[in-house]
């Protein structure tokens, strides 16, 4: 009988740690998505070849790839480094401005920024126009919002816009940087919106 | 030999024993009666059964559980998804304290808790896709792992701390070809896991966990190549292999690890193995010079690996003289084995400093070695009775000889000529070296019985 209480503890035990666990990574995007800052965020034509693998879309924003010439702020960028994007409103949507590997500090209480990480560093460019390698640094970031799950069959609108059609997205992010995809709007339009009680 | 094979022996031998006058009747009977329970003990068999039958209806009903939720995932909303995800984990813990209580179905317990270990990583991925959670993925791999690791903890589970093992290589393998980084924090995860499989006396979770130390040093490799050349890491991984092997057999005498550092010296001993064979080769890259220049703002410079090399190698020699002085019974072998490891040495020190300037010494010298290591190998075998020595010498020398007969006949000989000598030498070699192979294992046995005929499976190798 003993036997079986303390075997109802370790149970409840594992169950309560679990279920913490997993509550405490739901309570924190829960929280980031209930913030007041909100940006909206453009993406770009989204490459076909790997745009749309079973049943989410890969997201290209444009600040994934940031030209560090025309940025302020750090300017010396490694793999895997942590860093912060202050990004700020240009008409409609937000775009980064300067770019640390500190988190801003108080004195620049109004600015908005998002942590990201340093995917790669490149020394030069291809230019389009001048069909040719142009020296610039600059660093592909991922912000962990590159990801976006949508029902099955319906992503295809999203991977293959008609001409003309605008992907964006609108993200919270926290006082601390940190990103969470709110809802995804196709030319303006909600398409989706992640809450957890859904609005009636 | 399985426990059928060993009461068919005593039934052969014991009326020669008694006969001799070294048993009564009454002691022979009981010995070939204990044998025969043995023999016939079906219950820990019915265990193994119950236990894979009910991981293989686990698997099924996980698979079951995740199709029901992803066939219906667009029709919910958050709010139930996330109820699904919890009660269906809950459920199965549940599960397992029902057939778990009062041991009424410890197999089936067993699965149940595999069945939540199993839903819970489902529950992170699912939670992750319903966030669109896209940082650092292995981080989900890692928190997987640990829900395992903490659930193997409170119930002592050999299923679940496999899985949880699996996990964590899998979490450590993202992170170092994903994000090319060195994955020390894996060595902590291992260090837990070790600590519970030897507490618990686990015996296939102490395998898995000592091959994924070793399949995580490989994996290791890949990361440690951007700062270095690969001459110079299989080196430093040769000396890392011996010196496990020799910390191993300093602590198989404490009663407690002797199982884990037995498992942990035969691993280490192959791993070493493998990388003398590697060694063995004369393309091997020792030239870092080329390192130089990209690793001059990390933090690993070339200094490093040569400061690295030096200590290994000196606690190589110093270990292995204690080790050969201390083991050894006859002064030539133990001269040798010093000799041996003196030679190594200096090949290796030859490959770190004086590589440009003539490279074919070191090699055959490496191969001189390695031949004398197979050699030594089955010495050590006959007299402490390992015939896993013997094997592992057997199969040492059939790699080599075959890859040095690619070696030094490829562009010598006409093909058809290379490929028919090749196979015959194979066909009879094989035949030979297994015919050997057996009657070297043979003697072990009976060398073994003739000096300790009532000790415990000192072969067990």
């Amino acid at each position: 009988m003993m036997g079986n209480k303390l075997l109802w503890i370790k149970i409840f035990l594992i169950i309560l740690i679990q279920s913490s666990l997993l509550l405490a990574m739901i309570a924190n995007r829960q929280t980031i998505l209930s913030s007041d800052t909100i940006v909206i965020l453009e993406t770009r034509p989204i490459d076909p070849r790997s745009l749309f693998r079973g049943d989410y879309v890969r997201l290209n924003y444009e600040i994934n790839e940031l030209q560090l010439d025309k940025l302020s702020g750090d300017q010396s960028f490694k793999r895997n480094d942590t860093i912060y994007v202050v990004l700020q409103k240009q008409n409609l949507y937000w775009q980064a401005k300067a770019v640390f590997l500190e988190k801003p500090g108080s004195q620049n209480i109004h600015q908005v920024f998002i942590l990201g990480v340093v995917r790669s560093v490149s020394n030069s460019k291809w230019d389009v126009n001048l069909k040719s390698h142009i020296e610039t640094v600059s660093i592909d970031v991922s912000y962990g919002i590159e990801n976006y799950f949508v029902p099955e069959g319906e992503g295809l609108k999203l991977e293959r816009p008609k001409p003309g059609d605008k992907v964006t997205l609108e993200i919270a992010l926290d006082d601390n940087g940190h990103a969470a995809i709110k809802s995804l709007l196709l030319n303006g339009v909600k398409q989706y919106e992640e809450a957890l009680f859904p609005r009636p | 030999m399985n426990n059928k094979q060993f009461y068919k022996k005593l039934q052969e031998k014991l009326p020669h024993w008694k006969m001799q006058g070294w048993l009564d009747d009454v002691s022979a009977q009981s010995i070939l009666n204990d044998a025969y329970s043995d023999a016939n003990n079906s219950s820990s068999k019915s265990h193994k059964i119950s236990l894979i039958l009910g991981i293989m209806g686990v698997m099924l009903l996980a698979v079951g559980v995740i199709s029901f939720i992803a066939a219906n995932w667009q029709g919910m909303s958050k709010i139930m998804k996330l109820s699904l995800l919890f009660s269906s984990m809950t459920a199965a813990y549940l599960a397992s304290v029902w057939a778990l209580s009062e041991q009424k179905y410890p197999a089936l317990g067993q699965a149940f808790l595999l069945l939540g270990v199993l839903l819970f990583g489902n529950n992170i991925m699912l939670i992750a896709q319903i966030y669109h959670i896209d940082s650092h993925y292995p981080n989900a791999i890692l928190l997987w792992a640990a829900g395992a690791l903490i659930t193997a903890l409170i119930m002592k589970s050999e299923v679940v701390l496999i899985t949880s093992i699996l996990l964590s290589v899998l979490w450590s393998g993202m992170e170092i070809f994903d994000f090319s980084r060195i994955h020390w924090q894996w060595l902590l995860f291992c260090s837990v896991c070790s600590v519970l499989t030897i507490r618990q006396g686990f015996h296939l979770a102490a395998h898995i966990m000592i091959v994924s130390f070793f399949v995580w040093l490989l994996f290791s490799f890949y990361s440690f190549a951007r700062y270095t050349s690969v001459g110079y890491l299989v080196q430093t991984y040769l000396l890392s292999g011996v010196l496990i092997f020799m910390l191993a057999e300093m602590m198989r005498n404490r009663q407690y690890i002797r199982y884990f550092t037995e498992l942990l010296s035969r691993y280490a001993l192959i791993f070493s193995a493998v990388f003398l064979y590697v060694l063995s080769f004369p393309e091997l890259d020792f030239d870092a010079s080329f390192y130089s220049g990209y690793i001059a703002d990390e933090l690993y410079p070339q200094l490093n690996v040569v400061i690295i090399q030096l200590m290994l190698m000196g606690l190589f020699l110093v270990s292995s003289i204690r080790h050969f002085m201390a083991n050894e019974k006859s002064q030539p072998i133990k001269w040798l084995s010093v000799l041996w490891s003196l030679f190594l040495v200096l090949c290796l020190l030859w490959n770190l400093f004086f590589y440009q300037e003539q490279q074919n010494i070191p090699v055959i010298i490496i191969n001189v070695l390695l031949f004398l290591l197979v050699i030594g190998l089955i010495y050590s075998g006959l007299v402490e009775h390992k015939r896993f020595y013997v094997n592992l010498a057997f199969g040492l020398f059939t790699v080599t000889l075959l890859t040095r007969y690619f070696d030094t006949f490829w562009d010598l000989m006409d093909r058809s000529l290379f490929f028919i000598v090749g196979g015959l030498l194979l066909i009879i070699g094989g035949y030979w070296l297994e015919k050997k192979r057996r009657q070297l294992n043979r003697q072990s046995v009976s060398d073994m019985h003739q000096s300790i005929p009532f000790t415990g499976d000192h072969d067990g190798q």
